[in-house]
């Protein structure tokens, strides 16, 4: 037997030294074919069993016990025979053996016969998952020992645990352990995975359907992450978090911590959280820190803001108004007022800039003839720009849109065109609290918006062509709604239906809807129907006045028809706006006053891309109807 | 019975800044007259004309059309526009974009509710009144600015109106066409008899057209007097500067004998002058006083001509040739005026002669 350090010489002779096999041979006297094998392996291969053991006594018996092993796979699972049953019939049948050799051959046997099953390892992308979950532990507050309520975060790439103790479970602490868990890692993941908690699950649907907590589902719109449930009573499918609450109970919670209150409680606990990631990574040789650092970049930003300034107050609104543990009513109410002295600024500076409303006046009462423009050599540039962004920017993306509508997922190593079904649109139209959802948006968009425009263009004349004394102040009133965001004009709507009396009756219809819509979009359409208004003359009103209309007869007879282009594509701006709204209906959608917007999120949250996408085709056809149905039935010319 | 537009104690004060825009204007416009506001922009002409319009509400007088009252503060009473039954063009016409010439002009009788037989015939009437009746079919856009001009008086006459209010209608016309249709506004106005109050900057339009010419500045009215004399007599400096006259001298009044009177300069000179029937103001002996001249009519005498009567010894400050005359600026003791000579005139000093005749007295 050669051990590998002659394996090593002979190698080395081969391979540094360059000498040839038969040199070899002849200098260390080993044979050429000991040689060959050296030379492929780098160890000795050691001795194989090469046949199967003899076995005097029980081997003449190997075939009854396969045979009976076989019997056994058809019979029922409790009735099966053990292995101490095989010894017992094959003893009956004369085995004069021992016992134990027979249960090594049965278990040689069955583990022969059973197919191995395979094991992946668990891995997660960057930034993608997290699990969520309360656990239980002692801690000495105020010198009382009592039970306080964990919150645990883990980042399912990096390992990361992120513990903070409440006093409770109640959704206040579960929100608040979550903003408090994105701020430590710096960011949102893309999906959580939850036990069936109630303050996140309103009621258990089939599968990993779940209608959720309307607060929850807002609070989630909110941050931007998608919510995931276990199979309810299977913790063991988010195991994760699970084992890391018992970790935490084990070494953040022992020995029993002791501290004044829960604010010094949970400073200690961020400290350790903080410590614990330096830990390293079975199998990673980086530390949880430096994970995480990777989880900044590709998670969703904290604070997703439309426009600088005032989005970012109203998260900060939303963090300490809506879903915080400590809420402060007062300093809401501050916020708002900042907000509104910060937009009464804006306001009257643009009134400033507009002041000299005649500079803009260019449908005068002398007219001319629109003209078309000759571009020259420049037209096959300007088109060729043009249908480039039509392409990038309208029908690739929508299309990508129709085609998830069309399938049953979207993915890049299946053709799309060869799995097309309608089962997204049966699945919306079969329900009828989906479809109730796409009426309902219809109606609001066709009447909701066609009161909305009338009254914005009320206010818009009333404000630039009225002699009305409060005229400035409605221009001013007419904006404010641009300053708060969606969802805080939802709960303004709430609060107001439910203290204004008489109001409370509206709640929960669409009329409730339609009305927070229309005042959503009041500047919006306001804001659109005013530049028209100022760019006619008022020599035009003028002169009606003096042929003999009033006010409203000048209006009505004049200003209105020449204002109709703008007028209608304010109507079709704000029709496809209620359309696609869905923030400021969270807090005010009931059972049959859902929109369009509510409805794909709570598909969206359901899971699955393409129900959704087959909402949005429904809604983009709805909005070529619209557009196409204004254009038409209006008629909007100005010349023939 | 009497249709005379009557403005009485017309004032408007602008609240917020303390300013005056119109104050204390007094204006009757006989029935069938043509009457132009004339004066410099911010005169507050155009605050005048849309206070009877009622497009601007007064702060205090009285506006009445004979015994029709349309605007009178001391009853709280003003009018809307659309109760006042006037005629009024704008400065940019104001042609409905949306209507065609046959609605626009025919926009007062449909509010009126008038039978659409009746509309067709008077707004067709209206329409070749201004020779446009082959064109009611065109949208505004689709006319000339003279064509838009005529719509728009058109649709001003056609509910026959007692009173018509023009505000600078020919001023976003050409300036070739203006001059025609200047003479064809007048012709119009006389065919139809139509009392009317006009409204320019342009003194050649006001003195063309107008049977009276009211002069505005700073929101008060100057004079209110038919052409000729606005000319011959303006009433004071302003006027007289606005019509043109540019030669100005200021001396003591000495001896008054009937329509007759002697101005004394500080040098001791003596000029004649007139009194005249019309002028308002009173005669005092010892009194500053101003004369105006206009330059054409100063005759520039080269020598010896000391001895004549209203004659004048003046400094020439300055000369300038212009090609077919001289022009001079002089200097008396009264002030400096400007004069125009054939004459290439040496030496430092002229002598001019003042036709009396032709010397406007104004007051201070």
């Amino acid at each position: 037997m050669k051990t590998v350090e002659d394996y090593e010489k002979i190698r080395k002779a081969y391979y540094v030294e360059r000498l040839s096999i038969r040199a070899i041979s002849r200098q260390m006297r080993y044979s050429r074919k000991l040689i060959r094998q050296a030379l492929e392996d780098a160890e000795p291969k050691g001795y194989q069993q090469k046949g199967a053991r003899q076995a005097p006594v029980l081997g003449s018996y190997h075939a009854r016990i396969e045979e009976l092993l076989e019997d056994s796979e058809k019979m029922p699972r409790k009735q099966r025979y053990t292995a101490h049953k095989i010894y017992q019939l094959v003893q009956a049948e004369g085995y004069r053996g021992c016992e134990s050799n027979v249960h090594t051959y049965v278990s040689q046997k069955r583990r022969a016969r059973k197919p191995r099953s395979a094991y992946l390892p668990l891995e997660f992308d960057i930034g993608q998952d997290a699990q969520v979950d309360w656990g239980e532990a002692q801690a000495e507050i105020n010198g009382m020992r009592q039970a306080v309520q964990m919150f645990v975060m883990r980042l399912n790439y990096s390992k990361a645990r992120f513990v903070v103790a409440f006093p409770f479970q109640k959704q206040e602490a579960f929100f608040e352990g979550h903003i408090q868990a994105f701020h430590f890692f710096g960011g949102v993941p893309r999906r959580i995975t939850y036990d069936n908690l109630k303050t996140a699950v309103f009621r258990i649907l089939e599968g990993h359907h779940r209608q959720e907590q309307r607060a929850f589902s807002a609070f989630r719109s909110h941050y931007l992450f998608e919510s995931h449930y276990c199979t309810p009573a299977q913790g063991h499918e988010k195991g994760g978090v699970e084992s890391d609450v018992g970790y935490a109970q084990r070494n953040f919670f022992a020995p029993i911590p002791k501290a004044k209150d829960f604010a010094e409680l949970n400073a200690v606990l961020h400290q350790v959280c903080l410590n614990d990631m330096q830990r390293s990574v079975r199998g990673e040789n980086r530390t949880v820190a430096a994970l995480v650092s990777s989880f900044e970049l590709l998670s969703i930003p904290l604070v997703l803001g439309n426009s600088v300034g005032i989005d970012t107050m109203a998260t900060y609104l939303y963090t300490i108004g809506v879903v915080g543990v400590n809420k402060d009513q007062g300093a809401v109410a501050a916020v708002a007022v900042l907000i509104v002295l910060l937009v009464t600024g804006l306001v009257y500076l643009q009134t400033k800039l507009v002041s000299l409303e005649r500079r803009f006046v260019t449908v005068g009462g002398k007219a001319t003839r629109p003209k078309a423009i000759d571009l020259g050599v420049w037209k096959g540039i300007v088109s060729f720009f043009v249908g480039l962004y039509v392409v990038l920017g309208i029908i690739l993306p929508l299309g990508c849109i129709v085609l998830t509508s069309f399938v049953p997922f979207l993915s890049p190593f299946m053709n799309p065109l060869k799995m097309l079904t309608l089962k997204n649109y049966q699945g919306i139209f079969n329900s009828p609290a989906y479809f109730q959802s796409i009426v309902n948006s219809i109606n609001i968009s066709i009447f909701a918006a066609g009161i909305g425009i009338v009254f914005m263009a009320v206010a818009a004349l009333i404000a630039y062509r009225s002699a009305f004394k409060y005229r400035n102040a409605v221009k001013y009133m007419a904006l404010y709604p641009r300053a708060f965001p969606g969802i805080i004009v939802g709960i303004g709507f709430l609060w107001a239906f439910l203290l204004v009396p008489g109001l409370g009756s509206l709640r929960n219809t669409i009329i409730a809807i339609s009305i927070a819509f229309i005042m959503r979009y009041l500047p919006l359409g306001f804001s659109a129907v005013s530049p028209a208004v100022l760019q006619v003359s008022d020599e035009l009103d003028r002169a009606g006045r003096v042929a003999g209309a009033t006010w409203l007869g000048t209006i009505r007879h004049i200003l209105l028809p020449i204002l109709k282009p703008a007028l209608v594509s304010g109507y079709i701006l704000l029709a496809i706006s209620f359309l696609k709204e869905y923030s400021t209906a969270l807090f005010l959608v009931a059972e049959g006053s859902r929109v369009i917007g509510t409805t794909m999120l709570e598909l969206w949250k359901q899971g699955g891309a393409e129900p959704v996408a087959a909402l949005s085709t429904i809604q983009m056809a709805i909005t070529a109807v619209l557009i196409i149905g204004a254009r038409k039935l209006m008629g909007v010319k100005l010349h023939e | 019975m009497n249709n005379d537009l009557i403005i009485q104690g017309l004032t408007k004060k602008f609240v917020t800044s303390n300013s005056v825009a119109i104050e204390d204007v007094n204006i009757t416009v006989e029935e069938g007259q043509f009457t132009t506001l004339l004066g410099p922009s911010g005169c507050g002409k155009s605050t005048t004309l849309n206070c009877v319009a009622g497009l601007e509400q007064p702060t205090a007088g009285s506006i009445r059309v004979g015994d029709f009252v349309m605007t009178d503060t001391a009853r709280d009473l003003i009018l809307p526009p659309e109760q006042r039954h006037l005629g009024m063009v704008f400065q940019s016409y104001a042609l409905w974009p949306h209507m065609k010439v046959f609605d626009n002009v025919a926009f007062a009788l449909k509010l009126q509710k008038r039978p659409s037989d009746e509309i067709k015939q008077r707004v067709q009437e209206s329409l070749v009144l201004v020779g446009l009746e082959e064109l009611a079919d065109r949208y505004p856009f689709q006319l000339s600015g003279g064509q838009q001009q005529r719509v728009a008086l058109a649709r001003a006459v056609v509910s026959r109106p007692k009173v018509l209010l023009l505000d600078e209608p020919l001023s976003n016309l050409d300036a070739k066409i203006r001059e025609s249709a200047r003479i064809w506004l007048r012709g119009l106005q006389k065919q139809l008899g139509i009392t009317t109050v006009y409204v320019t900057h342009d003194q050649s339009e006001a003195f063309a057209m107008s049977d009276m010419i009211a002069v505005m500045s700073m929101g008060k009215l100057q004079q209110y007097a038919p052409p000729e004399e606005i000319y011959e007599r303006p009433a004071n400096r302003f006027v007289a500067e606005f019509i043109g006259v540019t030669s100005f001298i200021t001396g003591t009044i000495q001896k008054v004998e009937g329509k007759r009177g002697t101005l004394k300069l500080a040098s001791g000179e003596l000029l004649t002058i007139r009194k005249e029937s019309k002028s308002d103001h009173a005669w005092k002996e010892g009194e500053t006083a101003a004369i105006a001249i206009r330059s054409e009519r100063v005759e520039v005498l080269t020598e010896g001509a000391a001895e004549r009567e209203n004659t004048v010894k003046a400094n020439i400050a300055s000369r300038t040739y212009l090609g077919s005359k001289w022009q001079y600026t002089v200097e008396t003791s009264g002030g400096s005026l400007r004069l125009e000579s054939t004459d290439a005139i040496q030496g430092d000093s002229l002598f001019m002669y003042l036709p009396p005749d032709s010397i406007i007295l104004l007051a201070g």
